[in-house]
């Protein structure tokens, strides 16, 4: 990618939308529902992460959903130390510091019934995570590396979600089915003529439409890092520090 | 969603290691198998814009809209699991628009008559049964282009797989799972249909969390004696399936297979992994068949003992001991549930009874009916000790010293442990022992709930001490940690010599608050004052707490000793103080100082100890110690332990003590149990921990081994040492060298001049990675030699192995000459002891003295047999076989490795696959078949 043609592309990230609006130079209500959007998307790291913790997974669900309201409801920002910081970073420093004050406190946050930023059973179904690893690999990660790892599947994850609802949008979900596997293999291991007969079109079309979606995956892939960095020229460092973070669980 | 035997299953579950990326090497995936990593890595490769617009307008190029996708009138939507022998999609109905599961066959696997019948025998067997735990099929039927098919109904909430991470920590909501899941089968059980491929892939959750038996694509009628081909295929999930599924013919299996199944996935679902776990099916069954299943509560410490009985019944490997029927299983959890005594008896003599049985086939009819007897009498005891509360599990934690003279730390902990030992006494009660709750520091917020957890307890104690003056204030609560309410509360101010007095005042108020029986045996010996004397009370608790650290330190035994004997020189009364000194006495003898005097020395205290109190459970645990450690009298001391345990039903040094010596003796599984039994009690004593890991190292359950250690891990994650034992294991587990390589080079970075306690890790390491430079360091890290396993392996024999395994002769001899004079002394010294000559041995064979080095080896494993000594013993037998393979006496070095692969040893795939020790014999395929052979845990005789 041309890293001077993305501050036009991605200038309106959710993340420096945050930011601007932090700075008192921004619609702060497009900030707050830029917010809510990215807690939304990454609730799973910070779930995980809780639960790692030692917290039991009642007592996790609580705590995430305590910790958003903290960061939604309060002025977040304005107490973080933002100091360029990318939104994930900040994001686990944050959570970090909640649950050493929650431990300080030795209290869990009694909430007032109702509240909840949102439902957690309503969270569970609408976004199953694909994530396979054994539990041993899982289990022998630091907290932050399981932070950092689960916050990489949910990246590939939004990003091939969207591919899925666009080629479902024109009609072509049986294409994106059959070529999803696909979408990260080497050429040499794609066997096209197979592929082709199970779709039931030539040779050629299977190589042109990969091609098309794998472009389209690469964008998607990173439009979803540039809404966690303020900078888009931050894009590739952030892959590749997600990257770090699955080559960890190795 | 309904799977065929998907391979991802066998990945989630089976491998503890997933398979990596043929690209990249990560081995975290997408659940399609698609890599993260590469997809991640797509990302830096993007070229260019690829705009939404021109994406869509290629896109509608390509003629295979999702229109033009059906199965007869049903409509494709996803596709949702895929295995061996079909897919699955989700699909619409066309003119319901009802939302269905349709099952394929694969196309290439349509003229496969095996498939077909699998594929029939599902659609069949599903639909004879009509039940709501069962997943109904709606219609069979074949496609366009002649491909079978069936719709069922599509489960929306997954399968139990998926929702296990959710479930863990919640055992009743499992049990309720579970007992619907039995349900379902006992139906299909009574409609005569075995399912034989019950796993967590195969329960669906339907949209209100109702579970549903699906995938018979495996099920047989009872009553039918035909059998489809038995492969690997179809043969069942492993780690699921009941070890006769692979043993004896499928048309022998009955209801009890399937119970086994249903045990299988209760335990994954409680502890997250299956009960076998390892590096192939094969070796997952053949464990399976060979060694009883872990213990539920080994691994999920806080569950309750009554499920771990429910449990164990089922995965039982004899299946005529399982639950009669699914029904008895689902009454029995159903019994659980509401809180009721369960029919199922925990192992004890009677399963020890029935598999004497099988052992022993020519008094089977005699025995039988009197089995039958004890089977009835065993329900009739349960039934009658069933009023009596279950053990609650109750620690002590540490009180706060609310002094202002720091000096009374030790005082304060005095308190504590006095009340401590008072409750241990009392075998109504489940007491922590205080290696596992010292951690918990006072003074500090805890979270009462997860110590509570950590802890597998009910019940917690917290208090405060404060002396001043001739005056001491004690305060002490016992809180319920589930509901963090407190039970009972109280203050106590008097005089200072009444602080023992107070001490058995709260056991006793804590004992009638949990409603546990006080006999007048148990009472009096809780109000036994230790010593009249305070500050020779005071020298007593300093000393046990230098006894206590974690890992056997000369220094701290010795520190110990002194205090010891000044407490006892201000009162020689002393009864605790005698008894501590026993075990110091004993211990310093054992580990460091080898030395007559020393052992009278422990001698004399085990007397002391006896002079004042015969009966007393401590004194009898003193002399087991001294008989064990100073005279290696191993039966006595067992029946020391045997009296010890009446008086101190809590003790968790009792049991470990049996595990040493059941080791010791060979008594392997037994020892696993003695040390399980101990960390009942003492759930965080990391040494505890260790002996079991090795205990499973020896056994080769290296599985076992690692997940011991990585509980040790949790617990002491600074530890650096712990974490290169633990990627040790990797090392001889799959002979993978990189998580030791990583370890070690992390702690290598931050402290090249320090501690030498992983030298010998790290020479071990760069010999099997064959990499001269790191040898060389590390052979300057590891000091004069080290011990293992009653080997001694000086520096210089180390110098001369490095030399030969880089072909440096002229320094292999200079290194062994050096060896052998320093060796020699030593036999000469203790020509009958045999680690020593076997020492000797291996340096001839390196030396070129073929015949001097097999006549020492021989008569080193003559002088200490497997018999006679289970660890040392199988540590000579190893090297009696490097010594063959250096003297280049091939067969008998085969001959010797088979042996030793028979017997519990240390010997490791990874050893035999890497070390340079057994090069020799490389390339020789009666070797590499043996090599293949170490990947299995040893068959338990």
């Amino acid at each position: 990618m041309n890293a001077e043609a993305e501050p036009r592309l991605f200038a309106t990230t959710r993340w420096s939308l945050v930011l601007a609006g932090a700075n008192s130079n921004g619609d702060e209500q497009k900030a707050a529902e830029a917010l809510a959007e990215l807690c939304r998307t990454y609730w799973r790291p910070i779930f995980s992460y809780v639960c790692r913790r030692g917290y039991s997974s009642e007592d996790a669900q609580d705590l995430t959903q305590d910790f958003f309201l903290m960061i939604l409801e309060t002025n977040w920002l304005q107490q973080a130390d933002k100091g360029r910081g990318r939104f994930r970073s900040l994001l686990l420093k944050s959570l970090q510091n909640f649950l050493h004050n929650v431990a300080d406190k030795n209290q869990t946050l009694k909430r007032g019934g109702s509240v909840q930023f949102v439902s957690w059973d309503a969270w569970m179904a609408e976004a199953p995570s694909q994530l396979s690893i054994s539990d041993r690999a899982l289990d022998a990660l630091a907290p932050e590396r399981l932070f950092d790892l689960r916050w990489a599947v949910t990246v590939v994850e939004q990003a091939l979600r969207r591919l899925r609802e666009e080629c479902e949008g024109k009609g072509r979900l049986r294409l994106f089915e059959g070529l999803r596997d696909h979408l990260a293999a080497e050429h040499a291991d794609i066997s096209y003529a197979d592929l082709g007969i199970a779709l039931g079109v030539a040779e050629a079309v299977v190589k042109k439409q990969l091609h098309n979606l794998r472009q389209r995956y690469r964008w998607l892939l990173r439009e979803e890092v540039a809404h966690t960095v303020e900078n888009p020229a931050d894009v590739d460092d952030e892959i590749r520090h997600l990257c770090a973070a699955l080559a960890a669980a190795a | 969603m309904n799977k065929v035997i998907a391979p991802s299953d066998f990945v989630a579950d089976v491998i503890e290691h997933p398979t990596e990326c043929s690209q990249c090497g990560a081995i975290t995936r997408l659940d399609r198998g698609a890599c993260i990593n590469c997809l991640l890595r797509e990302g830096l490769a993007a070229k260019g814009e690829a705009s939404r617009e021109a994406f869509e307008s290629v896109l509608a190029e390509a003629n295979v809209a999702d229109t033009q996708w059906r199965l007869g009138h049903y409509e494709i939507l996803e596709e949702i699991g895929r295995g061996g022998m079909g897919v699955i999609y989700r699909a619409r109905q066309q003119h319901s628009r009802r939302i269905v599961a349709v099952k394929r066959i694969l196309a290439h696997e349509v003229n496969s008559h095996e498939t077909l019948a699998r594929f029939r025998r599902e659609a069949e067997a599903v639909a004879s049964l009509d039940h709501p735990n069962i997943l109904p099929i709606h219609e069979v039927s074949e496609s366009e282009e002649g491909l079978p098919f069936f719709s069922m109904k599509y489960a929306t909430g997954g399968s139990l797989r998926s929702a296990a991470s959710a479930l863990r920590n919640k055992p009743r909501e499992c049990v309720q799972l579970m007992a619907k899941v039995a349900r379902g089968i006992a139906y299909a059980h009574g409609k005569g249909v075995l399912h034989r491929d019950l796993q967590p892939g195969n329960i669906l959750l339907d949209e209100n969390g109702e579970p549903m038996v699906s995938d018979f694509g495996l099920a047989k009628w009872l009553d039918q004696t035909s059998e489809i081909t038995r492969t690997l295929e179809t043969l069942g999930t492993p780690g699921y399936i009941a070890p006769e599924q692979a043993e004896c013919r499928a048309d022998k299996l009955t209801c009890a297979a399937d119970i086994y199944s249903l045990g299988a996935i209760l335990f994954y679902l409680l502890t997250g992994r299956p009960p076998f776990v390892g590096p192939n099916v094969l070796a997952v069954i053949h464990q399976a068949a060979a060694t009883p299943a872990p213990r539920l509560r080994s691994l999920a410490p806080s569950l309750d003992r009554d499920l771990g009985t429910i449990v164990c019944r089922c995965l039982d490997p004899d299946p005529n001991a399982r639950y009669q029927s699914a029904g008895a299983l689902e009454e029995d959890l159903d019994r659980w549930l509401r809180h009721e005594p369960i029919r199922a008896r925990r192992t004890g003599v009677f399963t020890r009874g029935r598999k004497w049985v099988r052992r022993n086939p020519t008094s089977t009819v005699l025995v039988a009916s009197l089995v039958a007897m004890a089977a009835m009498a065993g329900v009739v005891l349960w039934q009658s000790q069933s009023p009596h509360p279950m053990p609650a599990g109750i620690a002590v934690l540490p009180f706060e010293n609310l002094s202002t003279d720091p000096e009374n730390a030790f005082f304060t902990y005095g308190v504590q442990d006095e009340i401590l030992n008072g409750l241990a006494k009392i075998g109504d009660l489940k007491v922590i022992s205080r290696t596992s709750v010292m951690q918990y520091e006072s003074g500090v917020k805890r979270n009462l709930r997860q110590i509570a957890n950590e802890l597998g307890v009910a019940h917690i104690v917290e208090g405060s001490v404060q002396r001043a003056g001739n005056r001491v204030r004690v305060t002490a609560q016992l809180i319920d940690a589930k509901t963090d309410t407190h039970l009972w509360v109280e203050r106590y101010d008097r005089p200072l010599d009444d602080v023992f007095a107070i001490q058995s005042d709260i056991a006793k108020a804590i004992a009638g608050q949990l409603q546990a029986k006080l006999s007048p045996k148990i009472k009096s010996a809780i109000e036994e004052r230790p010593t009249k004397d305070l500050a020779a009370y005071d020298l007593y608790v300093r000393a046990k707490l230098l006894v206590m650290a974690h890992f056997i330190n000369e220094k701290n035994y010795l520190e110990a000793e002194s205090l010891l004997d000044q407490a006892i020189a201000r009162d020689s009364d002393f009864f605790l103080a005698h008894c501590l000194s026993a075990e110091v006495q004993s211990r310093l003898y054992w580990n460091f100082d080898h030395n007559p005097e020393r052992r009278d020395l422990a001698e004399r205290a085990v007397k002391a100890a006896f002079h004042l109190r015969p009966e007393a459970g401590e004194s009898h645990l003193a002399r087991a110690q001294y008989l064990a450690r100073c005279n290696l009298d191993y039966d006595n001391a067992r029946a020391e332990l045997a009296l010890a345990q009446r008086g101190l039903p809590n003790n968790a040094q009792v049991f470990t003590l049996l595990g040493h010596i059941d080791r010791l003796q060979g008594r392997w599984n037994e020892s696993v149990r003695n040390f399980d039994e101990a960390l009942e009690l003492d759930p965080r004593n990391l040494l505890t921990l260790r002996q079991l890991s090795l205990a499973y190292l020896f056994m080769r359950r290296l599985a076992e081994s690692a997940a011991t250690v990585d509980r040790a891990v949790a617990l002491a994650p600074q530890d650096d040492e712990l974490r290169a034992y633990r990627a040790s294991i990797d090392l001889d587990w799959r002979a993978d060298p990189k998580p030791l390589h990583k370890t070690l080079e992390a702690m290598i970075n931050q402290n090249l001049t320090g501690s030498t306690d992983w030298g010998e890790s790290w020479l071990d390491l760069a010999l099997r990675e064959r990499d001269p430079v790191a040898t060389g360091r590390a052979l300057a890290a590891i000091g004069d030699g080290f011990h293992r396993g009653g080997l001694y392996f000086s520096r210089s024999f180390m110098e001369g192995c490095a030399a030969r395994t880089f072909g440096d002769d002229a320094a292999a001899r200079r290194a062994f000459t050096a060896a052998r004079v320093e060796i020699e002394r030593t036999v000469r010294e203790q020509p009958d002891y045999g680690p020593p000559l076997c020492m000797l041995g291996l340096i001839d064979a390196g030396l070129g003295r073929r015949e001097e080095a097999i006549r020492e080896g021989r008569r080193a494993s003559e002088l200490l047999p497997v018999a006679k000594d289970a660890m040392n013993g199988a540590h000579i037998m190893q090297f009696l076989g490097v010594i063959y393979a250096w003297a280049g006496e091939k067969d008998l070095a085969i001959k010797q490795i088979a042996a030793t692969l028979q017997v519990p040893s240390l010997l490791s795939y990874g050893e035999l696959r890497l070390h340079p020790f057994w090069d020799p014999l490389r390339g020789d395929p009666r070797f590499e078949n043996l090599v293949e052979e170490s990947k299995k845990p040893v068959a338990m005789k």
